[in-house]
């Protein structure tokens, strides 16, 4: 998903890398705003949509996300890759926003909104586009235990905390925990040569 | 790979942990370590792991390579995402906005303020964008109804005004009308001020005895009309027929011809004597009918007499 790591030959222009828009932000460089979204708006509106549950909030999250990476030097490239970053603040802002809706109308929209997304579902050509890493990750995820996978599902999209979790899921707190963790460690080791 | 039981190591532990531990038991008990960076991840740590993951990270920093790889296998999910398009209008917002912080002195999208800067557009903006134009819908709702009810109080107007029109033109008329019986009483308020007027009172014969009325005699206004007659129930005679007026005199023996008239709608008769005689105080007054074509020497059947 980063730009950097493109290794394809092509006849177009080069384009510049992620580190160079960034840099440009960083002088005040409006336009450099706008090829960083061409790149990770479809990114960023997804997941947040996926987790918001909606156009509008989604909508809103996008453009808090990229305002928040021109206003403030927030990126560090040293850290992790660019698309890494906007996918880590995107949930992170998203979930913060999904936690300051405490009604039960909220969560029925919400609901409804994912079930109008999995009707919707994607079109082959996003499909096409997620491509064999999208694959790999799908396997990876598939050979994880039901009960390991549901409790990160519910832990990463929702953002509830353990206690939340077992609650929902009517499980023993120390459950949640050790199959939360055991999940991780399962998916960090089978993806190990891919991260 | 499946987790390593704490507890099965646990005899080889040093009992001060983490300070006694040789400075190879990460390599030596990966699973102890990995179980807290992956707690430390989901952020699912007590509070006492918390403080050795804290002082295991400060002993062994090399390992925050290996958090971070966690990390980026928890946000894996975020590339199961399918991606979706944002709404056109999205980036032109974006970029507004940037540009307004960019010069703020020189703002290119009014509808994005500074202070929308710190909170991009929300639901609320939406809800209030929303509920402005529910409201602007109701207003043209009622000014819509209130336009039906304005034409609809216009039409009554127009009709009010109609029928003023019309009652306009019967005042008018009745004005007229009274105008013009003022100008016909006029003779008799003057014939009756004066002091030296003469009144009759008329009554019916057999031929018209619903008819009555007055006549005034005037002497000394020679300008005006010197015989008014006030009638009532005395009907128009047809063309060929006329009214004739005739004085008893007492110096006459006969009867003197002094005028002839027809009714009118009115009821009010004015005309002036054939003979200044008629004016010398006469003693009785007669009304006859008569063919205008028959002399003047004798009169026809009366109808009205009067004395004083």
């Amino acid at each position: 998903m980063d730009s950097d790591s493109s290794t394809f030959q092509s006849n177009a222009p080069p384009q510049p890398s992620d580190a160079e828009l960034i840099a440009a932000l960083k002088s005040g460089q409006v336009n450099a705003l706008g090829t960083l979204y061409d790149r990770y708006s479809r990114l960023v509106y997804g997941l947040a949509y996926r987790i918001l549950g909606n156009s509008e909030e989604a909508e809103d999250m996008t453009q808090e996300i990229f305002l928040t990476l021109w206003r403030r030097d927030t990126y560090n490239p040293n850290r992790g890759s660019l698309s890494s970053f906007l996918t880590t603040l995107t949930r992170s802002r998203s979930i913060d926003k999904l936690r300051s809706r405490s009604s039960r109308l909220r969560f029925l929209q919400r609901w409804q909104g994912l079930a109008k997304t999995e009707i919707m579902g994607t079109n082959p050509l996003e499909q096409a586009s997620l491509g064999e890493r999208s694959q790999r990750l799908k396997s990876a995820m598939a050979d994880l235990p039901d009960s390991e996978r549901q409790i990160l599902e519910i832990a990463y999209y929702e953002g509830l905390s353990q206690s939340e979790i077992a609650q929902r899921l009517q499980i023993p707190l120390g459950t949640v925990k050790t199959r939360s963790r055991q999940g991780l460690l399962r998916l960090r080791q089978t993806l190990q040569d891919f991260i | 790979m499946t987790r390593a039981e704490p507890p099965d190591h646990q005899p080889e532990w040093p009992e001060n942990w983490p300070e006694n531990w040789p400075e190879n038991w990460p390599e030596q008990w990966p699973e102890y370590w990995q179980d807290l960076a992956a707690g430390y991840i989901l952020n699912n740590l007590s509070d006492e792991e918390k403080m050795s993951w804290e002082a295991l990270l400060q002993q062994h920093p090399e390992l925050f390579d290996e958090v971070a790889k966690l990390h980026d296998s928890f946000h894996l999910w975020a590339d199961l995402v399918p991606m979706r398009q944002p709404p056109p209008t999205l980036l032109s917002q974006i970029h507004a906005a940037a540009q307004t912080q960019l010069n703020p002195e020189q703002s290119p999208a009014p509808s994005v303020s500074p202070v929308q800067e710190s909170r991009p557009t929300d639901l609320r903006q939406r809800r209030l964008t929303w509920i402005g134009g529910a409201i602007a819908a109701s207003l043209i709702a009622v000014l819509g109804a209130q336009l039906l009810s304005l034409q609809s109080q216009l039409q009554r107007a127009n009709r009010a005004i109609a029928t003023l029109d019309t009652q306009l033109q019967q005042t008018q008329t009745a004005l007229q009308q009274a105008q013009t019986q003022a100008q016909a009483v006029r003779p008799v308020v003057q014939t009756l001020q004066q002091p030296n007027s003469l009144i009759y009172s008329l009554e019916g014969s057999n031929l018209a005895n619903a008819a009555s009325g007055r006549l005034m005699l005037s002497n000394s206004q020679p300008s005006e009309p010197e015989v008014i007659i006030l009638v009532q129930n005395l009907p128009q005679l047809p063309e060929g027929q006329v009214y004739r007026l005739w004085a008893a005199l007492p110096t006459q023996l006969g009867l003197l011809y002094c005028g002839q008239f027809n009714s009118n709608a009115q009821g009010i008769i004015q005309l002036t004597p054939s003979s200044t005689q008629c004016r010398e105080q006469p003693t009785q007054v007669l009304i006859t009918i008569d063919a205008i074509t028959d002399p003047t020497t004798r009169g026809g059947p009366v109808v009205m007499q009067g004395q004083i």
